[in-house]
């Protein structure tokens, strides 16, 4: 009887912190401000104009990607060859500019196609196969890294004409063309998946597939089309990435260890590893969180080695608050 | 073949005229499991019919074979006398008017009421965008057709009871067809209240000349509502009546088995 009592009070949880579990874009923005908080007790240069124009600028290459993630993931896949991507994508680009004479803007076409083809590819391996996509993306990015260091030899290829490096040059808003890009790419998400069929497809194809094939949606092609989606958007973020660089070249060591700051990224911002939840807005926060954090560890000069698995422990909580919300939909 | 059952004395149960969907010969196997075997079916305008069978005798399975969601081993399938193929549930829809309630429900949970019966046919602005507006005031309106109470169509799903998801399922199958309607175990999941509003529900379409498929376990209901019954038994169809001619007693027979099935139909 007292265990009966016990199990139910635990569940009447205080409505606010209800209402901030089921908005997860809201309940992002508390750690986010005490992180923020406890950096700036640390050492104030975390709200330096330079240092957070530098955070914008670096969460942009996760955040532009993020918002392709979030569409995959809510209809229940993941991409986990992203950063890979977006090395071949450069040193692709980087060699046909370099060695085949092909003009910038037509190499960068070339190499978009490229990254689209990838996202095709774990689409076929994932949807058609059957493959399970942490796997089907985890061998095709190990691959497409591979192409890419044989592609380019291990070393980075350069020089590049000055072109290559305009885009990277810009500082619309104050910041950087992908930021732009990552913000109205954030914009039209949101409106995708909140004001539109497609977004209801979208939901409908990662809660429930029968739900969404009895009503006639293609569950296939809508997964097709969100990995196409994040695999293109990995290509412009490598181009991009390249374009930033000091000296333009394509590295194919672009991306590196970036896999963990797009995926934990995205799951901080609320999107579900079950499919069926996740929103644009989130997404942005969470990788912004993840840079914060990154920053923040930096400015406040802690030992570096921190990072990762100070990076790995938000991850987890997140993913363990993603579970426990998942059992409370189950019930 | 037809022709043999209809000259025999189980002509009595079946209406007269062109059924408007017919199964001939329909056999289905999951591995070992022979879920349908051999199973002929028919419907008749403005009727309803109840299927009835114990546990895993193979009521769902013809439902979703009807509604396009698994694939025939073997058999026909006929809308109005026209041989069909249904590749998925909106073939189903188009070519035989067939709109469907399944038994596990098959909803959204992450969305609205409203999101959940317009699913995939919302209105739209520009084709694309949802048009808010009209998809609530037209959820309104079918709730309240249905009579049925819910705090808002502005609500998830996935909070709601079982009763009220099962309205939900049944408004969706209603906002997209009126011909026929395959109901599994519609009143499973209700309260006594509800109960009664989903047999009054199925009695209203059937006065508004649609065709209703009813899967039930309870006979009290099924005597209610239907005005055929046809019973399976593992994966066999082994009787059909008219309720005005059985009896509770003689249904709960030929489910168990105590009762030999029709030859006729046994046979097959
Ligand atoms: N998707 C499936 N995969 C494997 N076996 C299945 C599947 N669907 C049904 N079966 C099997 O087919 C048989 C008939 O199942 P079906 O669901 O049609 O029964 P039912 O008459 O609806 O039973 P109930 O009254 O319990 O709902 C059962 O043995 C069941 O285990
Ligand atoms: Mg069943």
């Amino acid at each position: 009887m007292s265990q009966i009592t016990r199990a139910r009070a635990r569940f009447r949880m205080p409505s606010f912190m209800h209402r901030l579990l089921a908005r997860h874009e809201s309940a992002i923005l508390i750690p986010l401000i005490l992180l923020v908080t406890f950096f700036y007790l640390r050492n104030p240069a975390i709200l330096a104009p330079i240092t957070i124009t530098s955070i914008l600028r670096t969460m942009a290459f996760p955040g532009l990607i993020g918002m392709g993630m979030v569409i995959l993931m809510i209809t229940g896949e993941i991409d986990l060859s992203t950063a890979s991507v977006m090395s071949l994508t450069a040193v692709f680009a980087a060699s046909l500019i370099r060695d085949a004479g092909v003009p910038v803007w037509q190499a960068s076409i070339y190499a978009l196609g490229l990254s689209l083809l990838i996202g095709f590819i774990n689409a076929v391996l994932t949807v058609r196969v059957g493959v399970h996509a942490v796997l089907t993306t985890l061998g095709v990015g190990l691959a497409v890294r591979g192409f890419s260091y044989l592609f380019a030899n291990g070393l980075p290829i350069y020089p590049l004409p000055e072109e290559v490096g305009y885009l990277g040059t810009l500082r619309p808003l104050g910041v950087s063309v992908v930021f732009v890009l990552m913000i109205i790419m954030m914009v039209i998400v949101h409106v995708i998946l909140n004001r539109t069929t497609w977004g209801a497809a979208i939901f409908a194809t990662g809660t429930n597939k029968l739900a969404a094939q009895i009503v006639g949606i293609n569950t296939n092609r809508v997964k097709t089309l969100a990995f196409m989606l994040t695999s293109f958007l990995a290509g412009c973020s490598g181009l991009l990435y390249m374009s930033q660089l000091p000296l333009p070249s394509g590295d194919p060591i672009i991306g590196k260890n970036l896999e963990l700051d797009i995926i934990a990224g995205v799951i901080l911002g609320g999107v579900s590893f079950f499919g069926g939840r996740g929103s644009a807005i989130g997404t942005l926060f969470g990788v912004m969180l993840m840079q914060v954090i990154r920053t923040g560890m930096v400015v406040a000069q802690f030992d570096p080695y921190w990072q990762i698995p100070v990076l790995g422990l938000f991850m987890l909580a997140a993913a363990s608050v993603d579970v426990i919300r998942h059992r409370r939909s189950e019930r | 073949m037809t022709a043999t059952v209809n000259n025999s004395p189980n002509l009595v149960s079946s209406p007269p005229g062109t059924p408007i969907l017919e199964a001939r010969g329909i056999s289905k196997a999951f591995g070992h499991v022979q879920a349908l075997k051999n199973v002929d079916f028919e419907l008749y305008p403005a009727e309803v019919v109840a299927l009835i069978g114990d546990n895993g005798a193979g009521k769902s399975t013809l439902v979703k074979i009807l509604s396009g969601v698994y694939r025939k081993d073997s058999g026909q399938i006929l809308v109005e006398g026209q041989p069909v193929e249904f590749h998925g549930p909106v073939d189903a829809q188009r070519l035989g008017g067939i709109s469907t309630v399944y038994q596990d429900l098959a909803l959204v949970n992450v969305r609205d009421v409203a999101s959940n019966i317009y699913l995939n046919i919302e209105p739209t602005r520009f084709g694309i965008f949802i048009n808010f507006k009209k998809l609530y005031a037209d959820a309104q309106e079918i709730l309240h057709r249905l009579k049925i109470d819910l705090p808002s169509v502005k609500v998830n799903v996935g909070e709601l009871s079982g009763g009220q998801r099962q309205a939900v399922a049944i408004s969706r199958a209603l906002a997209r067809g009126r011909r026929i309607f395959l109901l599994d175990e519609p009143t499973a999941a209700l309260g006594v209240e509800q109960q009664d509003k989903v047999n009054q529900l199925i009695l209203d379409l059937k006065a508004h000349g649609s065709t209703v498929v009813v899967i039930s376990h309870n006979l009290e209901h099924v005597f209610k509502v239907a005005d055929r019954l046809i019973v399976f038994r593992r994966g066999r169809r082994v009787g059909t009546r008219l309720k005005s001619e059985t009896t509770k007693e003689e249904i709960v027979g030929l489910i168990t088995g105590a009762i030999k099935g029709d030859a006729v139909e046994a046979a097959t």
